[in-house]
């Protein structure tokens, strides 16, 4: 093994070099806007910097009026799903340097566009809650903790990484033609109950779910799978779902 | 360039295998509302055998060769969505069996086509 003398750095670590990214942003205004118009901008980022960071200096520096959802921006909160490229992601957790320079922004879509890059959520949080997704048990411990196994928590753990963002409910085609699907998000929360076993009311929403706007009309086009940030694999979740109606058994 | 109004989602060979499934199904029941017109004259030979003889056509050849691609990859993409509902692990191999069964529809449209139009070739139609 050979040892180099040469400590000296070659170029200090300081300045990244900065890359020109061009954005097309969909926009709408309901008060000017009868319909949506595409309107572009030019920005100087880093590649390590995120597509939100974009929309922020856009946001800051060049058009105030540009309006999108964002809380914690680490990937967390599930606020600022979009339509980036052509496919549902969080712009807080896609890095200019992996989507390339040229960014097509879109809102997502089956939801009723309320202003720019901002959807009217209601329907879908309307949807989750239809699905009781939360625990409801007959028993009551008192004071003590529901104990549950390590294999049986294993049984669900998929399910209860979703953070309610709506990539997969607004990239999947059923739901963008039929807004009455109750959709992936709410079967995904559905399956993280259902398949507890300190839970009494699978039986519950697995009758909720036998519906006609229930899991029947998943056509697995495996859409939510590709768009679910969490990495969650929604059409096999629905699909454990649809089994467990099929063959009575949770 | 102006973009166009509204893009095309790129979703991954899943909404494209639930598009195909959704068009072919769509040709697969026209024809078969066709075939019940055609095959309702069967009491009237003669209008029956004109029929007949336009089917002999080679545009509505060409058209039966599609027919069959229709027919060969609504029913393997049946299969192969039938095996993502019963068959709890085949899930991950959903994509690579599109493949198969999208190359399969080829190869059976190819060798069916090769049948349905050689008459034209070999001089067979009059």
């Amino acid at each position: 093994m050979t040892v180099t003398e040469d400590k000296t750095p070659s170029t200090s670590p300081a300045k990244a070099e900065l890359v020109r990214v061009h954005m097309r942003i969909k926009r709408y205004d309901p008060a000017t806007d009868t319909r949506p118009r595409w309107q572009e901008f030019e920005v100087e980022m880093s590649p390590g910097d995120r597509v939100l960071d974009a929309l922020h200096i856009v946001k800051w520096s060049q058009d105030g009026t540009l309006t999108f959802r964002r809380s914690c921006a680490h990937g967390v909160c599930g606020s600022d799903a979009m339509v980036i490229n052509g496919e549902n992601r969080l712009a807080c957790v896609n890095l200019i340097r992996d989507l390339g320079t040229e960014l097509v922004i879109e809102p997502i879509r089956g939801l009723s566009v309320i202003k720019d890059l901002v959807v009217d959520m209601e329907p879908f949080f309307a949807q989750y809650k239809s699905v009781l997704p939360f625990l409801i048990a007959k028993d009551d411990p008192g004071y003590k903790e529901r104990l549950q196994s390590p294999e049986d928590r294993e049984r669900y753990d998929d399910t209860t990484k979703c953070i309610l963002c709506a990539c997969c409910t607004t990239s999947c085609p059923v739901y963008w033609a039929n807004s009455e699907y109750v959709g992936p998000a709410a079967i995904v929360n559905a399956h993280r109950f259902i398949f507890d076993s300190r839970d009494d009311a699978g039986q519950d929403r697995l009758d909720i779910l036998n519906q006609k706007s229930g899991v029947w009309r998943c056509r697995t086009s495996f859409n939510c799978t590709e768009a679910c940030p969490r990495g969650i694999k929604v059409t096999q979740a629905i699909e454990e779902v649809k089994r467990a109606i099929l063959y009575d058994r949770v | 360039m102006t973009p166009a109004n509204s893009t095309i989602y790129k979703g991954k060979t899943g909404q494209w295998a639930f598009v195909l499934h959704r068009i072919t199904g769509f040709l697969v029941f026209m024809f078969i509302l066709l075939h019940v017109v055609d095959i309702s004259t069967v009491n009237s030979p003669s209008i029956y055998n004109a029929i007949h003889r336009l089917y002999g056509n080679v545009l509505l050849r060409i058209f039966e060769v599609g027919l069959l691609f229709g027919l060969c990859y609504h029913a393997l993409n049946g299969l192969r969505i039938i095996m993502i509902d019963f068959f709890p692990d085949s899930i991950k191999n959903e994509k690579r069996v599109f493949i198969g069964i999208f190359s399969l529809s080829i190869l059976l449209t190819v060798v069916g086509g090769v049948i349905i139009l050689k008459p034209f070739f070999v001089g067979g139609v009059h």
